[in-house]
């Protein structure tokens, strides 16, 4: 025994010796032979939601149009060395990379505070040939978010995507799931919630839908949670399944409706509160006896008064009624067992799957799915689609991301305008360039080029025409380019560019300086209540616990006393 | 007379109580064959056959089905192609590459893994570290308890303060004293890293070593032995026994280890490390995402272990139970 | 004469504890060397960490600076331990569990390999399986097993991990580290069981000793160093001990959180500076938190080591 292991040994130790020479420092047979003759671009890529092809297309685009161009001393053209790999922002000053895009954990102002990333304002504000610069293009509301303390640019928006749900449309046309416009096209349906008029076929008028306007896209679709409610307790009756689908694995997707409802029904005017602290805000100051809903005891009405917020009592713009009611409304999913998949075996594009597959053999419909806008491009990756055709030989498949309601109970009355839908930004992402090589100023120009190049107009409409996903800059696809979409993301893409959307980042110096603690995104701490000092990631997982909606709710304001601190640290 | 009923009844429970015993040591073995038997049958699944039929066996044909290797609830492909096995050893390969400080020279370590370069680290990783970590808290815990210098007591309470100190983030400056000393991300350094004699096992050769008698050294001693080699060809080998069952356990836990190598060996990734970077989310295609396939990546790791441990346990525990001291 | 002859024997033994003294330092030195470099030089900067504090820098400069904090971040790290007594509660349970049920049942298990009974070579096998496969595997197992199959066999609306009611996740958690801690116990034990002398128990099965007996009088004192290692081991992860919730729930434990777990989840969420309402701690309040646990679990780990020693059965 002792013979054989030590024989082992002998050779496993020679093995490692020789291990160090032959295989330590091989590089990747996919760098092109010539490297040393051209300058390189290192850069790193978050790679989940979109993936990376975007980048490998535009970096071939990009290195053939400065392939005559000499970035530093004795080389000529430019190669980008392209990772997909979770960025570390807390270790640039180690790190290996030029340029680094990002999703929701790089803290730009503290980055340029801790002078990790290099100031962008030339890039940013130079002006091209039709007078117009970068700075010009980005959304004023996205403009905050990329500054640092001194007011200067130190990254470039890279893309937006929205929380909340997506609707079934194939089977909602199939089973007429529309709220009809009166009772003459409607049929009544009647359960524990209330009752409502359903259209009775695909040809009777449906209502005005969230945005109040008549012949748009949201018609038919609930306006209210109240009516969402009784449309869930019809689906569930005829389905036998919980009408709303979501990941088991990463239950802090729930989050994602909590936000989404939260933003449809503050209204994009009272939720730009939460991170300005001015504006009028519908605070909860108690809770009253009385239910909120019909059939549901353990939900009761708020108290509410309308409160002027300012700098004093910023804490208050997250005391929103609206942020109670998306509460509510998770706890009311999972007591009413509204919620399907919520097992731990199923995956974000597991649950996708089951959305797919809705109605297919003997796969229930799932009529909404929780998740982010830009789930349609996991499940093609993940080859969703592909099998759905395999299953039903069928090769469209007719989903759509959802108006949220909003309004509590009734319904939206019409109007001539629509009102634009309320969003709110969870990408949260951004590109900016390591300060760790600002001493080596070719190679920061090759790679301020490089995100010039990026962020020119038809840069961007590549990027939008390939993935789908919208940047917060203005530009707008070609006819062909959004043609060359799937429908799911056209709308995504009309829906986007027609909405008030809440982007991080605001010009107060309360919220630069405490923008961790005050961040509203599904893993900030808001969104992650404490309870008898138990962290949970999400609502649900508190409600699941044992927490009510309530306890939640109150969990997760900011006291007056905190708020104090906070409001001294600026 | 009452003796010996006394011992009778005694037989009978003590008979009862072995039987009891022995049931426990069934149904225990009975649930660890059964989570691996259904680990290796879900892994022949497809993720749609898996999710509707989590108990049977792999569905490869039905009625309703257009084409019954293709379709999505078909696990044709995965049973009789063992696609998810094929797919995972296909994408075993991984690219990693890091970028660190010298003191003020910048260097660059790229490599690229494929499945037999990444279980060739993990063979060299868990070798050496597991032989490093066996000897050398078994020579110190032996000078320890033969050599009773005040030095040895220091040693002694180091141990035990080491092993209780919880220490938080001294990450950043252990990262930068490796690399100015070169030792970054190198086997060489790994193995100078782990020569470390303090923990749980120094205190268990310890206790051993204490219980040994001086008995032999002072008659070695008499008999003309050096000090080199008393430790060497008699205590040492005394606690061979135990020496080789420290080495199994670290070879198993370096095998199994990933953590150590995000942090020190960027550019070795193991096949554990592997595992762990499909979860998290690092360079993976997406394809790999499905619960079948995690679970056949999972399967391939525990095979090499599992032979080795089947081929040398009765070795490894049968020398363990031939009895210490005695020869 | 005779004094010669005494300085002569005097000077051997001197050179005897001499070269006793050399052959120590040669082996000593270098594994001590790296002890120095690898562990007190890295951990000394730590503990000053403890006493300063990352600061923004200040109008026009760039950079965070290090400050002299005094004793601020250990005034939030106490508090921090005041608040955590349900993951304080947590760590307990497991230490209960591991002490109680663990460690008991495998010296149980141990002694019956010992002892040769029926199939005892395929239970040692079985026992050290899972120290064979790696955690990550017997986790994610594991887990489908007490959701999935769970849900499936016995038609519940919920898994044994994915119950809403605590006591089912934490009974869940407490039996998965039990049943997967038996490998190196059992090693250890029997290894240590057939360390001991066969003359010592043929004497006592001579004196009409039974099996129990042989058990209480023999086997539990010869290995009573073994043993209160284990023991003591335990105890000193009173603090550490993750109960394997990372590799279970990522860093989404929420009740079941152990301290050793949040210490852990604590310092991957690499926070550098303080704002007021943030939840997690600083790195400098980590650092001065694990000081503190330190303080706390040194005597109770060194107090157990005497109380064993001292109460022990002996070997007499």
């Amino acid at each position: 025994m002792k013979k054989i292991l030590s024989g082992i040994l002998c050779a496993v130790l020679v093995l490692g010796i020789t291990a160090c020479g032959s295989l330590g420092n091989n590089s990747g047979p996919s760098v092109p032979a010539d490297l040393d003759t051209k300058t390189v671009i290192k850069v790193q890529n978050f790679p989940g939601g979109i993936g990376s092809n975007w980048l490998y297309k535009a970096a071939e685009r990009f290195q053939e149009q400065y392939k005559n161009e000499h970035f530093e001393d004795g080389k000529t053209g430019v190669y980008v060395d392209i990772t997909p790999e979770q960025p570390n922002s807390s270790t640039l000053s180690t790190s290996a990379y030029h340029i680094i895009f990002d999703e929701r954990y790089s803290n730009i102002y503290e980055l340029a505070q801790s002078g990790s990333i290099i100031k962008l304002d030339d890039l940013v504000t130079e002006k091209d040939t039709a007078g117009r610069s970068i700075e010009d293009c980005i959304y004023v509301a996205a403009r905050e978010g990329l500054k640092g303390a001194d007011g200067s640019y130190y990254a470039l928006p890279h893309y937006e995507w929205f929380p909340g749900l997506s609707y079934d449309k194939d089977n909602f046309d199939i089973n007429n799931w529309y709220i009809a416009k009166d009772t003459e096209n409607g049929r009544l349906i009647e359960n524990e919630y209330g009752s409502l008029y359903l259209v009775k076929s695909a040809s009777s008028d449906k209502s005005c839908g969230p945005d109040s306007k008549y012949g748009t896209d949201d018609d038919g679709l609930p306006s209210s949670l109240e009516e969402l409610l009784i449309l869930s307790g019809e689906i569930k009756k005829k389905t036998g399944t919980g009408p709303f689908t979501v990941t088991g694995s990463n239950l802090y997707y729930t989050n994602y409706l909590v936000e989404g409802l939260w933003a449809s029904l503050a209204g994009s005017e009272e939720l730009k509160a939460v991170y300005d602290f001015k504006g009028s805000v519908d605070v909860v100051t108690g809770f009253t006896d009385e239910n909120l809903f019909n059939g549901i005891d353990y939900i009761k009405k708020p108290v509410i008064t309308k409160t002027e917020i300012t700098d004093k009592n910023g804490n208050l713009a997250l005391k929103s009624a609206a942020r109670y009611y998306a509460t509510a409304f998770i706890e009311i999913l999972h007591k009413e067992g509204f919620f399907s998949d919520i097992a731990s075996s199923v995956s974000h594009t597991g649950a996708q799957k089951n959305f797919i597959n809705g109605g297919v053999r003997n796969n229930p419909v799932r009529a909404f799915l929780v998740d982010g806008s830009y789930w349609y491009n996991e499940s093609v990756d993940q080859g969703n689609f592909k099998d759905y055709t395999i299953m039903t030989g069928k090769t469209t498949r007719g989903v759509r991301f959802m108006a949220l309601p909003v309004t509590v109970t009734g319904a939206v009355a019409s109007s001539e305008t629509a009102t634009k839908p309320s969003l709110i930004d969870s990408g949260i992402a951004y590109a900016y360039i390591n300060a760790r090589y600002s001493d080596r100023t070719d190679i920061i120009n090759a790679c301020k080029t490089f995100l010039k190049f990026l962020y020119s107009d038809a840069e961007l409409k590549e990027f939008t025409a390939l993935t789908g996903v919208t940047r917060p800059l203005d530009y707008s696809l070609e006819d062909a380019q959004y043609n060359s979409l799937p429908e799911y993301q056209q709308k995504v893409y009309e829906f986007s560019r027609n909405s008030d959307i809440l982007y991080f980042g605001s010009v107060n110096p309360i919220f630069k300086n405490n923008q961790q603690t005050l961040k509203i995104h599904f893993s900030s701490q808001i969104m992650n209540p404490a309870i008898n000092n138990n962290q949970y990631k999400s609502y649900y997982e508190a409600i699941k616990a044992g927490a009510t909606s309530q306890g939640v709710f109150e969990a997760t304001v900011i006291t007056d006393d905190v708020w104090k601190n906070i409001a001294a640290n600026k | 007379m009452k003796k010996v009923e006394n011992r009778k009844k005694s037989n009978v429970a003590e008979k009862i109580a072995v039987i009891i015993l022995g049931a426990l040591l069934i149904a225990y073995s009975l649930s660890i064959i059964l989570v691996l038997l259904w680990g290796l049958l879900s892994s022949l699944k497809s993720e749609n056959d898996f999710m509707n039929n989590l108990l049977g066996l792999p569905t490869i044909n039905n009625p309703e089905w257009f084409d019954r290797i293709n379709d999505p609830d078909s696990s044709y492909k995965t049973l009789f192609w063992l696609e998810n096995y094929v797919l995972v050893i296909r994408r075993f390969n991984f690219p990693a590459s890091t970028s660190f400080f010298v003191g003020n020279r910048e260097v660059t370590h790229t490599t690229e893994n494929n499945f037999f370069g990444m279980l060739f680290n993990s063979v060299v990783y868990a070798f050496g570290n597991g032989f490093v970590q066996a000897i050398i808290p078994a020579i110190m815990a032996y000078m320890c308890a033969k050599y009773r210098y005040k030095f040895s007591k220091v040693l002694y309470i180091t141990v035990i303060v080491v092993m209780t100190l919880p220490i938080v983030g001294a990450y950043p400056s252990e990262l930068t004293l490796l690399r100015n000393l070169g030792l970054y991300d190198t086997w060489y350094g790994n193995f100078i890293q782990r020569c470390s004699f303090t923990g749980m096992y120094f205190l268990v050769f310890y206790e051993f070593f204490k219980g040994v008698p001086d008995t032999y050294s002072e008659a070695a001693e008499i008999d003309g032995a050096s000090q080199f080699a008393v430790m060497f060809r008699i205590y040492i080998p005394l606690a061979s026994k135990i020496i080789g069952s420290v080495f199994l356990i670290r070879f198993i836990f370096f095998w199994n280890d990933f953590s150590s190598i995000e942090l020190y060996m960027p550019t070795h990734p193991t096949l554990a490390y592997f595992i762990y970077a499909l979860g998290a989310g690092k360079k993976i295609s997406s394809d790999m995402t499905t619960n079948p396939r995690k679970i056949a990546a999972c399967m391939i790791l525990a095979l090499p272990t599992l032979i080795l441990f089947l081929l040398l346990h009765n070795k490894v525990m049968g020398s363990m139970t031939l009895g210490g001291i005695k020869g | 004469m005779i004094s010669k002859t005494k300085n002569s024997a005097e000077r051997k033994v001197m050179h005897k504890k001499t070269k006793r003294l050399i052959f120590y330092i040669a082996v000593v030195a270098l594994p001590v060397l790296q002890f120095v470099i690898f562990y007190l030089y890295v951990n000394f900067n730590s503990i000053i960490l403890a006493f300063q504090k990352y600061v923004p820098p200040a109008e026009g400069e760039v950079g965070f600076k290090k400050v002299f904090a005094n004793f601020d971040n250990f005034k939030v790290a106490f508090s921090t331990l005041v608040n955590g007594w349900n993951m304080i509660a947590n760590s307990l349970r497991m230490i209960a569990c591991e002490l109680f049920i663990g460690l008991p049942l495998a010296l149980l298990f141990s002694f019956y390999i010992y002892k040769k009974f029926l199939l005892s070579g395929l239970f040692k096998v079985m026992l050290f399986m899972p120290q064979i496969i790696s955690s990550i595997i017997f986790v994610m197992l594991f887990r489908y097993i007490a959701n999935d199959v769970y849900m499936e066999v016995f038609k519940t609306e919920w898994g044994l991990l994915s119950s809403p009611a605590f006591g089912t996740r934490m009974g869940t958690i407490l039996f998965y580290n039990v049943w997967i801690s038996f490998g190196i116990n059992v090693m250890m034990f029997t290894g240590a069981m057939t360390a001991i002398d066969e003359s010592v128990v043929e004497a006592s099965q001579l004196d009409g000793a039974n099996l129990a007996q042989e058990f209480i009088h023999v086997t539990l004192p010869m290995i009573w160093g073994t043993f209160s290692t284990f023991v003591v081991i335990s105890l000193a992860g009173l603090f550490t001990h993750q109960l394997n919730l990372f590799a279970f729930f990522s860093d989404g434990a929420a009740d079941l959180s152990s301290f050793g777990y949040y210490l852990y989840v604590a310092s991957t969420k690499k926070i550098l500076i303080e704002e007021p309402g943030l939840k997690w701690l600083t790195y400098s309040q980590l650092s001065a938190l694990g000081i503190i646990l330190t303080a706390i679990t040194l005597p109770i780990v060194l107090g157990t080591r005497k109380l064993m020693s001292t109460f022990g059965p002996s070997a007499e």
